[in-house]
């Protein structure tokens, strides 16, 4: 549009005449070619090679990531289960064995409360009692248990009757 | 397999070559365009060219995301504004050497048949204006440019351009006429 062209809206004509050519100067001829030489050497769109640092820290980075998944799908996180289930493991029965260890889908029975256990513990309370029921844990290898041949004394607790600590509160009161 | 991978192949060099010929078209289309805003913050021809070169050789390594010219465009002259003034910062630091080969900031060649005194009396006016007011200044006395056309190019509304310009005028007029007063006086 007419108003909108530059020329026509500066105030000082000398000014603006000065200005257009001061800022329309020409490149050289050859600069176009200059670039396309420069260019050359490039293919289009390649990226700025990689800093060695860079590289370094990538690769850092990724094998940190790989071990952070590994000892992930370590099953570690202990398994909720509930009371009955826990019971079910010492008993080993066999209907309860063939779940997996990792899965959490057991009901919870009414009035149970829910304990969390490992897989591992699971496993390894199996083993124990097993290895009760059938004689074949070796009594050497548990720690051993601390044995007194002293009967342990009880004393007999006394409880006052009644009756005399309300008398004795009514010869206080007189 | 081999007609396959000989296809494939043949569609990627295709691909290339279109965007060869794309880049090249930009290229020779806003060489001038680049080369001015260079020139217009680093008056040497050498230097602008160089900065501008390398503006170039950065659009091209971003091409694929620069492929719309009004992009291109506005992309390219904030780029070479930004380099060159960097670049301007940089040889301001090496003044002492500049002073030996003669190219101090004001040693530019007298382009466009405009005596040398008044050249340096305009150039120090708009090295005087604020960067916004001096980008909008430079690029509207670019020709070929209207006020649409500038606020494209640096990402403005037209409306916008107009009072920057109006502002920069005006200020150009005052240092121009209190530079013509120093200048008398002395």
């Amino acid at each position: 549009m007419a108003e909108d062209r530059i020329d026509d809206t500066m105030n000082d004509e000398a000014s603006a005449r000065d200005l257009d050519a001061l800022m329309n100067v020409e490149p050289s001829p050859e600069f176009v070619a200059r670039v396309r030489t420069h260019l050359e050497a490039r293919p289009l769109g390649a990226r700025v090679p990689l800093d060695r640092s860079m590289l370094l820290w990538g690769a850092a980075a990724l094998t940190l990531v790989v071990l952070m998944v590994w000892w992930n799908d370590i099953p570690e996180t202990p398994v909720s289960t509930p009371a009955g289930r826990i019971a079910d493991i010492m008993l080993d029965r066999p209907a309860v064995r063939d779940v997996p260890s990792h899965s959490v889908a057991h009901p919870v029975r009414q009035g149970e409360s829910e304990v969390l256990i490992s897989p591992r513990d699971a496993a390894g309370l199996r083993l124990l009692l097993a290895a009760v029921r059938e004689g074949r844990l070796d009594s050497d290898a548990l720690p051993p248990v601390i044995e007194d041949s002293t009967p342990m004394a009880i004393e007999p607790i006394v409880i006052e009757p009644l009756v005399a600590a309300a008398d004795l509160d009514a010869g206080g009161a007189q | 397999m081999h007609e396959w991978t000989d296809g494939l192949a043949g569609g990627f060099m295709d691909v290339d070559d279109a965007l060869a010929r794309e880049f090249d078209a930009l290229l020779v289309e806003n060489s001038a365009l680049a080369f001015r805003v260079a020139f217009s913050v680093l008056r040497h021809r050498q230097d602008a060219e160089d900065v501008a070169q390398e503006a170039f050789a950065k659009a091209h390594v971003r091409f694929k995301q620069l492929r719309d010219r009004q992009r291109f465009r506005s992309w390219l002259v904030r780029m070479v504004w930004r380099m060159a003034l960097d670049h301007q910062r940089s040889e301001r630091r090496r003044s002492a050497r500049e002073s030996e080969h003669g190219r101090s900031h004001g040693a530019w060649s007298s382009d466009g048949g405009v005596p040398n005194d008044r050249a340096a009396m305009l150039w120090e006016a708009i090295d005087r204006l604020p960067e916004k007011l001096r980008q909008v200044i430079v690029l509207a006395s670019i020709r070929g440019h209207d006020v649409a056309e500038v606020g494209r190019l640096l990402g403005i509304p037209a409306g916008t351009v107009k009072s920057r310009l109006f502002l920069a005028r005006q200020r150009l007029k005052d240092h121009l006429q209190w530079l013509k007063t120093e200048s008398t006086t002395r």
